[in-house]
């Protein structure tokens, strides 16, 4: 490789090294899991996860618990395999909450409609690209704030 | 007493001042200069071996402008933007006459730089812009208008780090800023004029909103 060809990649590579103006990281996990309802109960119809960081960065009021950064519907419960993009930038920490849509209406809990049960797991072992979960959808009609911290 | 003394020789700069334009006034013609600053400056493209240096301050856009004849249609520019001291646009460009008349004079400019932002919402990357300016001298007074369309192309870096290895990809945003004008330009002497303007800059147009500007410039030229 001559001279100038190093050259002008070294002032290519000088170049847009100042010149980024949004940085994102993102890690990638391969997570596997198990969606559960309790004994007896219902369960039938789709679930729908939320995968949340369980701490957002910031200061003050603005470092608060979870942040959704992705979500996905599953055709009903059972075992999950699930490939995320996790943004380090944004928070720490990894938090599934998962609902049962029973009347597959799309919404959870709609007034007069059937209770579905909801639950909240943080995964352990957080960062690594392979991680397990466990989830059991116990507690009808409820956010993920209100099942975390 | 240094009160009084400053005072006395305030008003005697002032009263100089005001004799000064006026002899200045009296001594040239009522017909409008052929060439002069405020012409070049809010009209673009001085004559081959003039030269022309521009401020104008304003909310929110303020500028320093400097522009010199290369040709009797081509001229050189180079020109510095501020917005509110956040964003800045050092540019370097070329100016060509397209048209030239007794009261008339239009302008095409093509300038490219890089484009500076801090603050809040970070931005720097590189910039042109196109432009055209058309200037109709009547006496002392020279009405213009400039169009312009800028685009900043600003980078941005994604990593993803994977079990097999960390990948690096780039993309490009494209920020558009549609340009106006509107002023008049006034002939103090033939080396120096002012301009009073209201500009329409839409950055990032079409999905933000566009706050219109005003500025007040100041001009000298020379070497006509």
């Amino acid at each position: 490789m001559s001279r100038a060809v190093l050259g002008f990649a070294a002032a290519l590579a000088f170049t847009l090294g100042g010149c980024i103006n949004e940085e994102t990281r993102l890690y990638e996990i391969e997570l596997d899991g198990q969606v559960a309802v309790t004994d007896g109960a219902p369960s039938a119809g789709a679930v729908h996860l939320e995968f949340h960081v369980a701490k957002t960065f910031g200061e003050g009021e603005l470092a608060h618990p979870l942040g959704e950064f992705d979500r996905r519907t599953l055709a009903g419960v059972g075992p999950v395999r699930e490939t995320l993009l996790y943004p380090l930038d944004v928070g720490d920490g990894l938090v599934v909450y998962g609902w049962l849509d029973s009347d597959g209406d799309g919404i959870l809990c709609a007034p007069g409609q059937t209770e579905e049960p909801a639950g909240l797991v943080r995964v352990r072992g957080f960062p690594a690209h392979a991680l397990s979960f466990s989830l059991t959808l116990r507690t009808p009609c409820v956010g993920p704030e209100s099942l975390y911290p | 007493m240094k009160t009084r003394a400053a005072t006395t020789l305030g008003a005697a700069c002032a009263l100089a001042t005001i004799l000064g334009s006026a002899r200045v006034f009296a001594a040239e013609p009522r017909s409008p200069f052929p060439e002069h600053a405020a012409l070049d400056a809010v009209g673009g493209s001085p004559a081959k071996g003039a030269y022309v240096l521009s401020a104008q301050g304003g909310w929110p856009f303020s500028f320093l402008r400097a522009q010199v004849g290369l040709s009797r249609r081509i001229t050189l520019q180079s020109e510095l933007e501020s917005v509110v001291g956040r964003r800045y646009r050092p540019m370097l460009g070329i100016g060509v006459r397209i048209a030239d008349a007794k009261h008339l004079r239009l302008t095409g400019e093509f300038l490219a730089g890089w484009l500076f932002q801090r603050g809040e919402e970070y931005r720097r990357g590189p910039n042109g812009e196109l432009r055209f300016r058309l200037a109709i001298p009547v006496r002392r007074f020279v009405p213009y208008l400039v169009l312009g369309t800028r685009h900043a192309f600003l980078p941005d870096l994604l990593t993803i780090e994977r079990a097999s290895g960390t990948e690096t990809s780039w993309s490009v945003r494209h920020e558009w800023t549609p340009w106006a004008t509107l002023g008049l330009g006034f002939a103090l002497s033939r080396g120096v004029g002012l301009d009073l303007g209201l500009n329409y800059g839409w950055v990032g147009a079409p999905d933000t909103i566009a706050l219109p500007g005003v500025h007040l410039g100041l001009h000298f030229g020379g070497d006509r």
